[in-house]
């Protein structure tokens, strides 16, 4: 349900750089969206088919990159990449420590727009 | 042609959460933003908080819900000031509601103000509010698997509460696992295990919050 807030806000975002650039009509947008987030890129693209039809982004495409949870460990500095069908469980799989910060995961970005004029 | 942007998805939401935090920071405000799933006992233990804290500490409510009034009444029976936030069919919080909440509370004198979220354990994982604490509730009934099945929610929790563990003798719930599954999502989460039906282990809750309160105060 919240993927309509965080589509509205997409579309917000892409919009306003668009018209920033004097463009008429927006032919992509490329999203980064980390896999440690609550996030669901088809939720976001539901919703996108509704609420992108009256706007100068109806014909846009998006295109969703998605960033692995990535860890690091404070003990032993080793790194390690939680597949997306895991369970992400915090702890260091070489020394067992769980002193572990997120590297990455947790991504929600509008990274770039494709435009016409 | 392309455009590069790299623009955060909820900016606009930081922002104003930024701008609430800083509102509280102001007034040396502990702000918690506590989260459920329906029917843990959010409005209860905000009720059992208030009982123990009043009136040393001057505290004040905002309560999310999709409808009804019914918890704003709770805690206003107890003397406190409550504004109840109606989302709709929206399921969660976000900062703009929160900053217009604000419009009706006091704010001078205030050592706590709790959010109570709407029950959801997973749209208001995204959705930050300009609180100091998130506090994640699980309670008993729920199981032992909570912390498995919403990992975004409970490793960014600042505490974990379990309540209702008045039901342990009646009702299946391994407490090791939930221990397990908490701390190998969250390793360090403080954990305050309690009843607000009996007042079990509320004492370190109260503590707790009265420790960071004092934080605040001093920051």
């Amino acid at each position: 349900m919240h993927e309509l807030a965080v589509t509205e806000n997409i579309l917000k975002v892409a919009i306003s750089e668009a018209e920033r650039n004097g463009a008429r009509r927006i032919t992509k947008i490329k999203l980064r969206i980390g896999a440690f987030t609550m996030v669901d890129p088809e939720c976001v693209r539901y919703y996108f088919s509704l609420i992108g039809k009256d706007t100068m982004a109806r014909e846009a495409v998006l295109e969703v990159k998605k960033t692995p949870l990535r860890l690091r460990c404070r003990a032993c500095s080793g790194e390690l990449e939680i597949p997306e069908e895991d369970l992400p469980l915090f702890a260091c799989t070489s020394c067992g420590s769980t002193e572990v910060e997120i590297l990455s995961g947790r991504e929600l970005f509008v990274e770039s727009i494709e435009v016409e004029d | 042609m392309e455009i590069p942007v790299y623009r955060d998805i909820l900016e606009e939401n930081d922002l104003k959460a930024k701008a609430n935090s800083d509102l509280f920071k102001k007034f040396s405000i502990l702000t918690i933003n506590l989260m459920a799933s329906p029917g843990a006992g959010k409005t209860a233990l905000l009720e059992r908080t208030i009982e123990e804290l009043s009136p040393s500490m001057r505290m004040a409510v905002i309560e999310g819900d999709l409808a009804t009034n019914l918890d704003q009444e709770r805690i206003r029976k107890h003397g406190v000031p409550a504004v109840q936030i109606n989302t709709g069919s929206g399921c969660h919080l976000r900062a703009d509601m929160v900053s217009e909440a604000l419009e009706e509370i006091p704010l001078a004198g205030l050592d706590m103000l709790f959010i109570e979220n709407v029950g959801n354990l997973i749209c208001p994982a995204e959705f930050r509010l300009g609180e100091d604490l998130r506090v994640i509730l699980a309670s008993v009934p729920e199981g032992e698997e909570k912390p498995l099945k919403y990992p975004v929610m409970f490793r960014e929790a600042d505490a974990v509460v379990l309540n209702k563990i008045d039901l342990l003798p009646y009702v299946p719930f391994n407490r090791e696992a939930f221990l397990c599954n908490l701390y190998s999502i969250a390793p360090k989460v403080p954990l305050f295990s309690l009843s607000c039906r009996t007042g079990e282990g509320l004492p370190a809750w109260i503590e707790w919050l009265k420790l960071q309160r004092g934080l605040i105060r001093r920051a």
